[in-house]
């Protein structure tokens, strides 16, 4: 990676800004408000691939993150309609999890920065200040890295795809009629000890979400 | 590079494959009820691909490195395979008893490609298949807890399942950055030689940390556990069967690789860390189950207390001059088979109640004895198992890990193995009393068993075939169970370990 | 620029999502959390990789982009099924499981 100014310049501006909008998405009320400040973070990070040397990578991540991943959350989201947003409460319980947590990171992000002085030593040592080669993280590299050393896993990544392909249309598909008559008969019958798994309640629920979009 | 003669030894992975793809293409092309052809077509494929497992065995037990190093395939491997596929089609003949025909095919299609990712997790020699593996092995197993897409029990436990599995995933990937950037290679096993010529450093540390942690989620180790009662209660039961077994043990055959091939150098850490995390997991899930109602919710605690005991045997190490010895990952091996067993074996006969009295409530075990004494028998088999009582599998599988325990000098967790066995024994044993001795609140518990749905023979057979099955593993491994135990030895021998 | 800047950023936003992920409730903000935690370990990764000269940790970036589409795609269909059987936004509201 080029050792310039400019490269610094760019280093400090995506750092700055994605911190920023990763912690605008975590503490912003609305999930669309969530869903455009991930899409800032991702843009962001494809500018931190670029800078070390992978365009491939920098492309990719702005293809799949926010061209399909975001897209899905932002259907979702016109999907499930939110416009009357329950209210969020914080509870304790959260906050004891997430404050000492919150703290710990803090402190980890401080330490990798800061450095004990054993430990700086021990990341220079690793790390002999090499420049990236001029392949780095270029699409051919990868490509070679990908079909010599990694064939297994990327085959592997396509079994992945398929499974939850056939899974999410699984869970989507439409509740038939039949479907639920068909199960066993305690299921349209549950007692009432466990009233919120009626076929009946679902049935009624499911009406329900169908009429309030219109 | 895919080399002509690595295809060879896959070729049961590629079975599994091939019969998943067969059914979802089965499911396009047929109507009408089908069940019988998706079960015939997933035992066919698991049967020939258990077959050619052992044809391709590599001679003289060596452990053969494929695909440039990604997979493995050793006596280990073999060994847990072996375990899965047995697993697997148990659970899709159990599925045919509980789901009628549609969703039978899309529960044994999803079953047979989270078979293919545990197949190939066991034998992952680097991290790019470890993870890809877990997540083949993870992402359809929660769309089986979701499968009952109507009933709200079932989605709410995938979406706490799925939102702690993803949570999880995205910490192994921070921990394999880690783990990667100290030691420059994805290798389990180079990964190694660049961690010992660390040392114990803070980073190192760091890196270990992360992915224990994950792993401590996905084998629902104490303070990671939380989703595992909910998701097994709100799964349909054969699902719930499933995911109990399989996917936990094949993360506990991962841990066990990792910790003993790529942190092997920070053996003496390690030893600390999950000492610590056994005995809060056995203390832990032990307690949470006697206040269980719900029985599948009390087999939830006690898969998480059986967790803990697996962990002693990950943890017992004893350090010699030559270097850290993990002496007791011949009884995690043992003690994975027979849990899985007895584990898959009490949610068939949880089932068997659930379909005579519409309820997983423990008190409708209450005189199961009078109304179908072979489940009351066999669930008697499985709790008195579970507690650790001889001449039973369970017994012997905590008899070696007492032992292991014991010889790598960790006695006050043997101490803790033995007394909460004990306090086990309270609420596996109450099942037994209900089962044989309370007289049933007779004309209720009568009448919904004479109206039960009358489920046709041959299915109500294979499921009574099920039941039968794992019990009598459950028994015989008992009392012939250093045949297993020998060949679990000798897997770990014969493994890249 | 050394490699530590990189690591900074890539804990600094793998935090934030863990925390987003413990703290907010609504369940597509906490997926989106999730999200946020595997930017921070491709970040880290990928510094990694260039730092070492590598190509592996570039190719593990792919793999977890394609194992974060993989897992959106099941995750929000999850929840769009949970919302036709029970209107439902935030996890505090998955409460029928109790023991």
């Amino acid at each position: 990676m080029p050792d310039n100014i400019e490269t610094h310049l760019a280093f400090w501006y995506l750092a700055a800004a994605s911190v920023a909008a990763s912690l605008l998405m975590v503490s912003v009320r609305n999930p669309v408000h969530s869903a455009i400040s991930l899409v800032v973070v991702i843009f962001h990070v494809a500018g931190f691939f670029a800078i070390l040397g992978s365009g491939f990578l920098a492309v990719a991540q702005i293809a799949i993150y926010a061209g399909a991943i975001v897209v899905l959350f932002l259907f979702t989201l016109m999907m499930l309609d939110l416009r009357h947003l329950p209210e969020e409460r914080v509870t304790h319980r959260q906050l004891w999890l997430g404050i000492p947590l919150a703290l710990l990171l803090a402190v980890e992000a401080v330490v990798i920065g800061a450095g004990t002085p054993e430990v700086r030593e021990s990341i220079k040592g690793a790390f002999p200040p090499a420049t990236v080669s001029e392949l780095g993280g270029s699409a051919e590299a990868l490509a070679v890295a990908l079909f010599n050393d990694y064939t297994l896993p990327f085959l592997g990544a396509s079994v992945m795809l398929t499974a939850a392909t056939v899974g999410a249309i699984v869970l989507a598909r439409r509740i038939e009629e039949h479907e639920r008559a068909d199960f066993p008969r305690q299921r349209a019958q549950t007692s009432a000890a466990n009233g919120a798994d009626s076929a009946a309640q679902a049935e009624q629920a499911a009406q329900a979400a169908q009429e309030s979009p219109r | 590079m895919i080399e002509p003669g690595d295809l060879g030894y896959v070729v049961p992975e590629l079975i599994v494959l091939g019969t998943a793809l067969t059914l979802l293409l089965w499911a396009a092309i047929t109507r009408g009820d089908r069940r019988w052809m998706s079960v015939s077509i997933a035992l066919a494929g698991n049967g020939s691909a258990a077959l050619m497992l052992f044809m391709r065995t590599p001679a003289d037990g060596a452990a053969v490195e494929l695909f440039a190093g990604q997979l493995v395939v050793d006596g280990y491997s073999t060994f847990f395979r072996t375990l899965f596929l047995l697993l697997a089609s148990l659970a899709i003949v159990f599925g045919a008893q509980r789901f009628p025909s549609a969703p039978l095919i899309d529960f044994a299609a999803l079953l047979q490609f989270s078979l293919l990712g545990m197949m190939l997790l066991v034998g992952a020699a680097d991290w790019a298949t470890a993870f890809i593996a877990i997540e083949t092995m993870a992402i359809p197993v929660y769309v089986l807890v979701g499968l009952t897409r109507f009933r709200r029990a079932s989605l709410e436990a995938a979406m706490k399942y799925f939102a702690l599995g993803a949570f999880a995933s995205a910490v192994l990937v921070y921990g394999i950055a880690w783990s990667y950037g100290l030691t420059g290679t994805t290798s389990l096993a180079e990964t190694a030689d660049g961690i010992a010529s660390r040392g114990d450093e803070p980073w190192s540390l760091f890196a270990l940390g992360l992915i224990l942690v994950a792993l401590g989620f996905k084998v629902a180790a104490v303070p990671f556990h939380a989703w595992t009662p909910d998701a097994y209660q709100g799964a349909p039961t054969p699902a719930a069967a499933f995911v109990s077994v399989g996917p936990k043990v094949a993360a506990m055959a991962l841990l066990a690789r990792v910790v003993t091939l790529a942190f092997e150098p920070l053996a003496a850490n390690i030893t600390v860390a999950l000492a610590v995390i056994a005995a809060a997991t056995m203390i832990l899930g032990n307690l949470a189950a006697i206040a269980q109602s719900d029985v599948k919710r009390m087999l939830g605690y006690s898969s998480i207390a059986h967790t803990g005991y697996m962990l002693v045997g990950v943890a017992a190490v004893s350090q010699t001059d030559a270097g850290a010895d993990f002496v007791g990952v011949p009884s995690v091996l043992f003690y994975g088979f027979v849990y899985a067993l007895m584990t898959f074996g009490a949610f068939a006969v949880a089932y068997v109640v659930e379909a005579q009295t519409d309820s997983n409530d423990l008190s409708a075990f209450r005189g199961l004895a009078r109304r179908s004494m072979l489940p009351a028998a066999a669930m008697a088999v499985f709790m008195l198992s579970l507690t650790g009582v001889p001449p039973l599998s369970g017994f012997l599988g905590k008899l070696y890990i007492l032992q292991s325990a014991v010889d790598a000098g960790l006695g006050w967790l043997a101490v803790t193995l033995v007394v909460t066995s004990v306090v086990s024994a309270f609420y596996y044993l109450r099942v037994v009393v209900l089962m044989f001795m309370e007289d049933e609140d007779a004309p209720a518990a009568a009448s919904a068993a004479a109206d039960a749905p009358a489920a046709s023979g041959a299915v109500a057979d294979a499921h009574s075939a099920v039941v039968a099955v794992t019990a009598g593993a459950t028994v015989a491994f008992g009392i012939v169970g250093g045949g297993l135990l020998a060949w679990a030895q000798a897997a770990v021998a014969s493994s890249l370990l | 620029m050394t490699l530590n800047g990189f690591l900074v950023v890539g804990a600094l936003i793998f935090s934030i999502g863990a925390m987003g992920v413990l703290i907010r409730r609504n369940a597509i903000v906490m997926l989106m959390s999730i999200e946020l935690m595997l930017q921070g370990a491709n970040v880290t990764l990928a510094a990694f990789s260039a730092y070492l000269d590598d190509q592996a940790g570039f190719v593990l970036v792919i793999f977890s982009l394609t194992v974060a589409a993989a897992e959106v795609a099941v995750g929000l269909a999850i929840l769009v099924a949970l919302s036709r059987v029970y209107p439902v936004v935030n996890v505090d509201q998955l409460d029928s499981l109790r023991g």
